[in-house]
């Protein structure tokens, strides 16, 4: 009992992190109807900075979060503003954005890989983990650092979607994009926004992960981006809060499947779920009853 | 270039789809504090000269003034902030908003809307937010549809979304309202209803041009009326004149003897 318990520990923990993942992918794909698979390269090259300032630089902890997130941040709106927008513009569809997105995230793979090596590195503070022991259960500082960080991004980022006007516009322009443009709403500036706020998130995802597993590599953003895409389609496309919820779930029963399933066989679990999950709930387990919204 | 009460001035517009001449050599004047109505049966070309004056559509050539500055060429969003509001002829809301969200999303220029400011805005963005909400209630305050302000908008009945879009338009604090068939699909009450808060609000300093089919309505509204037929405008004066314009008669109201 005491391991299944240490496996649902070691869920929340995984489930965090990929809710902060779906939550930046879906919020981007809400905001710009775009299937943002270079997600999966921001991810990576944000890791990729923090290990540069952290081990290559020793600035320190915080100095890698910010250099990550920032990083992120800007790689995502550039993607937007030299990719998306174009194409948008010249009346592209989003299938074509969506193979365009999936050549990106292969090329930042390779260029990491020219930059940094094609083996793992090691992403720690130098050996000093702390664990800590509730009753039967063991966690490390990085989960602890994990579990802390969800919990003060998803109220924030509740405060934001629910009670800053920012929020609202994105929801608002996710919801009808040239309606908002009508009403007043500056739309490409609020998907640019979009693209730093979700990229933002997926930066300091990739180092809560590095840190947590304590290596990073250069293929690291390619199954990421598959767990965030099944995470948002099995919480329910168009929903930033229900692909949150289904990258939560995702993480949960990978890490309890463990107890039966061996570790080889994580990905084959997620789809499926993925397929068991549409053929019981077509819209997801927190999706309406309804098509999502100009899909 | 305008005159000291003319809000909107239509000069010599163009827009063709294609080989379709949807708006042919357009210009009319809209006068502030007024209830100007755009008459005409379908493809007319009324929906295509709102699209124009929004910046939804680009024109071929011609000119539209807003007071002073000239309007056509901008995108909508800019359109909306100079002081254009306009709703659709179809009901558009953001469904999966709340009711009160529909319309401070319209409320225009909050700090709220950069990033930076979002992020250290403190106490001066609370407040925003917070006269934001109080101008959102009292507004639909007044629609008679308080109660529902914290509804998604899509579990609101059918003329209490007519009301939010009314509602939203309000909230964007334009001077000119433009209006595609604001009372379709409504009782008869509401209809009324409609009538009295759009001579209400020019009462206090709004314009509207409206798009009507109803020539009960045009008749009983509108201060200025215009009238269009394959594109082009082929009359416009008072409600009477028009009815008593042979041309109209014939080829828009239907009267033959």
């Amino acid at each position: 009992m005491s391991v299944l318990a240490q496996f649902a520990v070691n869920g929340i923990v995984t489930g965090s992190v990929y809710a902060l993942i779906a939550l930046g992918f879906a919020l981007i794909f809400t905001a710009s109807r775009v299937f943002h698979f270079a997600h999966g390269g921001v991810y990576t090259l944000s890791a990729f900075a923090g290990y540069t300032v952290l081990v290559t630089l020793e600035l320190g902890i915080v100095a890698a979060f910010l250099a990550a997130i920032v990083t992120a941040a800007l790689i995502g709106v550039l993607i937007n503003m030299l990719l998306y927008e174009p194409m948008k513009a010249g009346g592209v569809s989003p299938f074509v954005a969506l193979i365009s997105s999936f050549g990106v995230l292969i090329i930042i793979t390779h260029m990491t890989a020219m930059v940094w090596g094609s083996n793992p590195v090691v992403l720690s503070r130098g050996g000093k983990t702390t664990v800590y022991r509730f009753g039967a259960i063991y966690t490390t500082d990085a989960q602890m650092l994990i579990i802390g960080f969800t919990v003060i991004l998803a109220v924030a980022l509740w405060i934001f979607f629910r009670h800053m006007r920012l929020g609202i516009a994105i929801r608002a322009m996710g919801n009808d994009s040239e309606l908002a443009e009508v009403v007043g709403m500056p739309a490409k500036r609020l998907r640019n926004i979009s693209f730093i706020v979700g990229s933002g998130l997926v930066g300091i995802s990739a180092m809560l992960i590095g840190l947590n597993v304590g290596i990073i590599d250069f293929n690291m953003g390619n199954e990421i981006i598959l767990m965030a895409t099944v995470a948002m389609i099995i919480g329910g496309l168009g929903n930033v809060g229900a692909a949150a919820g289904g990258g939560f779930v995702l993480g949960m029963i990978q890490n309890i499947a463990i107890w039966k399933i061996e570790s080889k066989w994580q990905m084959a679990l997620s789809f499926a779920i993925l397929i068991i999950v549409l053929l019981f709930k077509p819209n997801g387990l927190f999706g309406e009853k309804r098509p999502a919204t100009g899909l | 270039m305008a005159s000291a009460d003319t809000i909107l001035r239509l000069e010599a517009l163009s827009k063709s789809f294609g080989g379709l001449q949807a708006v042919r050599d357009l210009s009319f004047d809209v006068n502030a504090g007024t209830i100007t109505s755009l008459i005409g049966g379908n493809g007319a070309g009324k929906t295509t000269a709102f699209n124009l004056i929004t910046g939804n559509l680009v024109p071929d050539s011609g000119h539209i003034y807003l007071r002073d500055a000239r309007v056509d060429g901008l995108p909508p969003h800019k359109v909306a902030r100079a002081g254009i509001a306009r709703g659709f002829q179809e009901l558009r809301l953001f469904n999966r908003l709340s009711a009160r969200d529909n319309v401070e999303a319209a409320i225009p220029n909050l700090r709220g809307e950069s990033i930076i400011r979002a992020l250290i805005g403190g106490r001066e963005l609370m407040d925003e937010r917070n006269a934001a909400d109080a101008r959102a209630n009292a507004l639909l305050d007044d629609l008679t549809i308080a109660s529902q302000a914290d509804s998604l908008a899509e579990r609101l009945s059918y003329g209490q979304q007519k009301l939010l879009s009314l509602g939203r338009l309000l909230a964007a604090e334009g001077e000119l309202l433009l209006l595609d068939e604001p009372t379709s699909g409504l009782s008869p009450g509401m209809v009324d209803d409609f009538c009295t808060r759009m001579r209400r609000l020019t009462g206090n300093g709004k314009t509207i041009l409206l798009i009507e089919h109803n020539v009960d309505i045009v008749m009983r509204l509108s201060d200025w009326v215009v009238v269009m037929h394959q594109g082009t405008k082929i009359a416009e004066g008072r409600p009477e004149e028009v009815r008593n314009n042979v041309t109209v008669m014939h080829t828009y109201l239907g009267i033959t003897s």
